[in-house]
Order: structure tokens, then sequence, then C-alpha cells
């Protein structure tokens, strides 16, 4: 029987699909008993998909018009 | 019981898949650039200043806290992530598409940064820390169990573990940009790339020089790091 410790541990080989059958077996077990750790669960899936969602924060302007310039230098041909 | 309970954990599981691939939906929806990455290519090659600012406006930021993680300071990062433009630049007229385009512009970066840091600090060279990391003792819950190895402080509810739910708070995105910045260098390198960016473990093991299980290690202290940080945030009577 795998302990919350354990659970929490082997969270992010679960979400990305890297533990062995008989172990993903064990996690469900855990899981279906345990609301802590099947709440623990899905906070983590949320945590992971709002990292996914952090809006590009557009350079500085004048980092932009720094890069914008080198692209013009380099379309420059020759 | 006990196999209906199974089933329905696989049920969950399944679930979670079609999260996951959901979820490359929704980064191709936040991070990419409108365009197609083969367009977009094209119009680069093409000449066209638009296509590279939309390039620069979608990563340019990150980048440079992913340089971050290895140079001494703010502006050296800055510097290795403009100089990385002008690599892809330089390089793209023979830019082989084995590689998208993104993994190849972060693979660039932090092989610039790697470098960079290496000289700038002299001492500890950078795939020393990232091993180092990852072989020290993870203390991030060590206070929520018992003897037993059960929670004596379970997780605190966040009012909803919904991410669609939890992303209308105005305050989210925040919150979730300060809990990566708590994080040592190597752990936030692949955060960054992997949850934030969404490159694919095999890109970020390239990329950063490391093995998958160095990867994995790394990735699973963040995110346990990042949850932290957030239920420090929402959890326990914040919300509900």
């Amino acid at each position: 029987m795998l302990t919350c410790k354990e659970i929490t541990a082997l969270v992010t080989d679960y979400l990305e699909r890297r533990l062995p059958f008989g172990q993903r077996v064990k996690f469900w077990m855990h899981l279906s008993m345990c609301e802590h750790c099947r709440r623990y669960l899905r906070q983590m899936r949320a945590t992971v998909k709002l990292a996914g969602q952090v809006p590009a924060a557009p350079p500085a302007p004048e980092v932009r018009d720094a890069l914008r310039q080198a692209f013009r230098n380099w379309k420059k041909p020759g | 019981m006990l196999t209906a309970a199974v089933f329905e954990m696989y049920g969950a599981n399944v679930a979670a898949q079609g999260d996951i691939s959901g979820l490359t939906g929704v980064l191709r929806q936040a991070k990419a650039p409108s365009d197609s990455e083969e367009a977009l290519i094209r119009r680069l090659l093409d000449r066209d200043e638009e296509a590279f600012v939309t390039l620069v406006d979608a990563w340019h930021t990150t980048m440079v806290r992913v340089a971050r993680t290895f140079v001494p300071s703010d502006a050296i990062a800055e510097e290795v992530a403009q100089e990385t433009w002008a690599a892809l630049l330089e390089g793209l007229d023979t830019f082989e598409r084995r590689a998208s385009l993104k993994t190849f512009v972060f693979t660039v970066l932090t092989n610039r940064a790697k470098t960079r840091g290496d000289r700038e600090r002299r001492s500890t060279p950078m795939s020393a820390m990232f091993t180092e990391e990852s072989e020290a003792e993870d203390s991030t819950l060590v206070d929520r169990f018992g003897a037993d190895g059960m929670w004596s402080r379970p997780p605190t509810s966040w009012g909803s573990d919904s991410p669609e739910v939890l992303a209308e708070r105005s305050e989210m995105m925040r919150l979730v940009s300060e809990a990566v910045e708590t994080l040592a260098p190597g752990q936030r390198a692949v955060f960054l790339l992997h949850d934030v960016e969404g490159l694919d473990s095999q890109a970020v093991c390239n990329a950063l020089s490391i093995s998958e299980t160095n990867q994995r290690v790394l990735l699973h202290r963040a995110r346990t790091k990042v949850r932290l940080e957030l239920e420090r945030h929402l959890g326990a009577g914040k919300a509900d």
C-alpha cells in the first residue's frame, strides 16, 4: 500500500505517464481511498495547466526596437 | 467494488491524458504565434519583419528568464537572449527543420547561456549544479506527513481545483509567475521550458544537456514547489 507521502513523490511520474503498470494500479488504489491525495492530484494538474497559460509578456519597447533594427540590418542583402 | 474504483481511476486517468493533449492545444493558443510555424519560417526567410517581431513578442521574455537561471545578472541574461536572436538570423537560411523552430531557439539560448554562465562564474560549472540539485533531498513537503507517511497537514482547499475556474481569478497568472521565481535555477529552467513553454521532455533534456531522469526529478520538484506556493496564497480559508 502506498503512503500519501509516496503518492506526492510519484505524482509527476504518474502525470507524465512514466509509472509502470503495477505502480499505476497501486496509485489508483490509494487515490480511490484517499480524498486528500485526490485533491493533491487535482491541484497538481491545475498547477501544470495554469503554468501553460501564463501569457507571454512582450519585451520592453527599447529591446523590441533593438531587435527590429537587428532584423533590418540582417535583411540588407550581402 | 475495488474493480469499480480502479476503473473509475482509470477513467480519471484517461481524462487526465485528454487534459494533457488539451494542454498542448491551450499552449499553442496561448504561446505560439497565430501562424503555423511553417508559414512563419517562410515569412522570415522572405525577410518579413512582422513575422520576426511576432516571435520576439512571444518568446523573448521567457528566453531572458531561462537565460537568467544560468548567468549571474538580468543584464547578461538580456544580452544572451539578444545574441540568440542574432544567431537565429545568422543561421536561418540554413535552418534544417528537423527540430521545431522554438526548440531550436531555446536550445541555442541555453547553450549560449551555459557557456556565458560558466565563464562568468568560474567556480561550479552549470552542468554540475543540475546534477547536485537533483541529488539533494527534497524537503518541500517535509512537515506535511506523520511518521506513518499519511498527511498530517493535508492539502487545503483552493475554492476550486478546476484550472478554468482558477484562471478566472485576476491574480492567478501573477501568482504562478511569482511562484516560478522562487524556484532553484535548475528547477526553474526545466519548469519554464517544459510546463510554461510546452517543450517536450526530450527537447528539454537536449537543451539543458541533462538526462531524462534528472529532468523529471527537477520538473517534479519544481511542480511540487509551485503548487505549494499557490496553496500558500489560495489555500485555507482564502476561498470556498
